[in-house]
């Protein structure tokens, strides 16, 4: 194959790479039940507002905080992420896209991105749904809309965290569910809630995000809010740093277990 | 065992393999094994069990030597994920993405070597045509029979041209059309200048496509070089062939007319077959099935021969 047929830069590989697991994903019957289920949660929070006394304000927040973020956003991430590496071994197709010339990390990114792409849009949709349908009639568009925006982009920053931590643990341990599982229920419902600690979980900084971390002790405050375990809200962007930093080392441990792990397939 | 390295092929060396081991658990794969091979056909055989598997996983970089080193075209393989845009390779097992096609598997790896749409298509269409499978690129590989399977996963690892192709037990499975049709590829391409290395436990196959023959054995080279020191060792040992077919009877009477033929055992839907000429036997058993009708379903070798030379070689 003359070297004038091959494109310089790995782009090209990383850009099929990256169609073809956006195919795959949208073709999965999972991926529309999870987000069929996810729009009904959401119609049905909707209604409630609707046609009820409940407050929609009070709806909405129920909505993010009692479902999305501790059920909604790790059951799609697990779902989508937790097989991207683990399907590929199973099904021994993995030495086919191993054996091609492209670096493992981009390997691990080409196949990441269009999971996480695709479940931070899930995720997105529901809470779009519920925003419009009960937070907008009940607060009106003006005071709510700033916040939504943070909102919502710390719900699609969380949804990618979580698919790139469940499809590293995943290709790790050669599990889509048990490794990621363990991972949830040790690192974000138990360690989220510890003193200190708690700044290393998604679940922190989802709550920080969505306006569930409200206190905004200073100084000496911050020291002690943060070993007594109490409410810390901290700048909605750090918290955004803190999702976008775990995303991409997720990225690159991925990468790391594609060059080193042996793949006895 | 000399200190030599073992070599094969024609110069430069593509493939060198220096003290590569691997083990699985407690299982040794490979050990302290250095081969060289260049251009042209090789073939490395072996029992089931020997190596032959791990060491192609090693030389395709699919594992990493737990010790050792290997390097295709000079390269080192660790971490230098460019050196796969030579290798092509062929892996034992069938492994396919559900709904797709013949032609967009191989595309899609196609273009995973960096061609854009328009070449990696072109590319694919010559590497389907060369396997023979044109007329049914377009259909589900999840239709084709195990021997179409086994021949697009060779236009997969034709396509991108490497110069260094690697076909473990490509013909297990395959029908005689599809056996001769790759058998002739891989002729071809080894006169082409292409370091081919095909693995197999069966002495006849890689009889057929070449005289360069390396032997493993418990993950080591036991021998290696011309095809006839290893047919002169297992002419002492005649050949079995088991045969599917409908007429088992017929076939078998027609069998023990033939000088080569030593023994033929007899069961309700095989033939088992001993000749002292694979050869010639491999050439007759089709042609006689389908000219007379036997209801042909296919042959395989158990080749205990070849164990039982492998046992000679280690004893």
């Amino acid at each position: 194959m003359p070297s004038s047929d091959r494109q310089t830069a790995g782009a090209t590989s990383i850009g099929v790479l990256m169609s073809e697991e956006l195919r795959r994903v949208l073709r999965r019957r999972a991926t529309w039940i999870v987000g069929g289920l996810g729009v009904l949660v959401a119609l049905v929070m909707v209604g409630i507002s609707a046609f009820t006394s409940l407050d929609g304000h009070g709806v909405y927040r129920t909505t993010l905080n009692g479902l999305m973020r501790p059920l909604v956003i790790p059951f799609v991430a697990i779902l989508l992420g937790g097989p991207l590496i683990v399907e590929e071994v199973e099904q021994r197709t993995l030495p086919y896209l191993l054996l091609r010339p492209i670096p493992r990390a981009q390997l691990f990114a080409g196949k990441l991105i269009p999971a996480a792409a695709v479940g931070a849009a899930l995720t997105g949709a529901m809470l779009g749904i519920v925003y419009l349908g009960c937070e907008v009639p009940s607060m009106g568009w003006g005071d709510t809309i700033a916040d939504f925006g943070v909102t919502f982009g710390g719900v699609g920053l969380a949804t990618v965290a979580y698919t790139a931590v469940f499809a590293a643990l995943g290709a790790l341990f050669s599990s889509s569910l048990y490794a990621g599982i363990l991972y949830y229920g040790v690192v974000e419902l138990v360690i989220s809630q510890l003193p200190i600690i708690k700044l290393v979980s998604v679940q922190y900084h989802l709550a920080n995000m969505t306006g569930s971390e409200t206190a905004n002790p200073g100084g000496s405050s911050l020291i002690s809010a943060l070993l007594s375990g109490a409410s810390i809200g901290l700048p909605w962007w750090v918290s955004m740093l803190f999702l976008a930093g775990l995303t991409v080392a997720m990225t690159g441990v991925g990468g790391l277990v594609l060059s080193k792990k042996q793949f006895e397939i | 065992m000399t200190d030599a390295i073992p070599t094969t092929g024609g110069d430069p060396k593509t493939i060198q393999v220096r003290k590569a081991s691997y083990w699985y658990d407690d299982v040794i794969g490979i050990n302290d094994l250095s081969v060289d091979i260049g251009p042209g056909v090789t073939g490395l055989l072996g029992p089931n069990g020997a190596g032959k598997s791990t060491l192609m996983k090693v030389i395709s970089g699919q594992l990493s030597p737990r010790t050792g080193e290997v390097r295709i075209n000079k390269r080192p393989l660790a971490g230098n994920p460019e050196v796969f845009a030579d290798i092509g390779f062929v892996p034992e097992f069938d492994a396919f993405w559900q709904g797709m096609s013949g032609r967009e598997f191989v595309v899609y790896l196609t273009r995973l070597h960096g061609l854009d749409k328009s070449n990696a298509a072109a590319a694919a269409e010559r590497a389907i045509e060369r396997v023979g499978l044109t007329d049914d690129a377009d259909r589900p590989v999840s239709d084709y029979s195990k021997g179409m399977r086994q021949r697009i996963k060779v236009a997969q690892a034709l396509a991108h041209e490497p110069n260094c192709l690697l076909l473990d037990e490509p013909l297990n499975g395959t029908d005689p059309v599809g056996r001769r049709h790759i058998i002739d590829l891989i002729r071809e391409l080894g006169a082409a200048g292409t370091t081919v290395v095909v693995s197999s436990h069966v002495l006849h196959e890689i009889e057929q496509m070449t005289d360069e023959v390396v032997l493993i054995h418990s993950g080591r080279v036991l021998a290696d070089g011309h095809i006839q020191e290893i047919r002169d060792l297992i002419d002492e040992h005649p050949h079995t062939i088991h045969v599917d077919c409908d007429r088992p009877r017929e076939l078998a009477a027609e069998l023990v007319g033939f000088e080569d033929v030593v023994r033929v055992e007899l069961a309700d839907d095989h033939v088992r077959v001993a000749t002292r000429d694979p050869a010639a036997c491999y050439d007759r058993i089709p042609r006689l099935t389908l000219e007379n009708d036997f209801g042909f379903q296919g042959m395989t070798s158990p080749d205990n021969d070849l164990d039982a030379v492998f046992q000679y070689l280690v004893d």
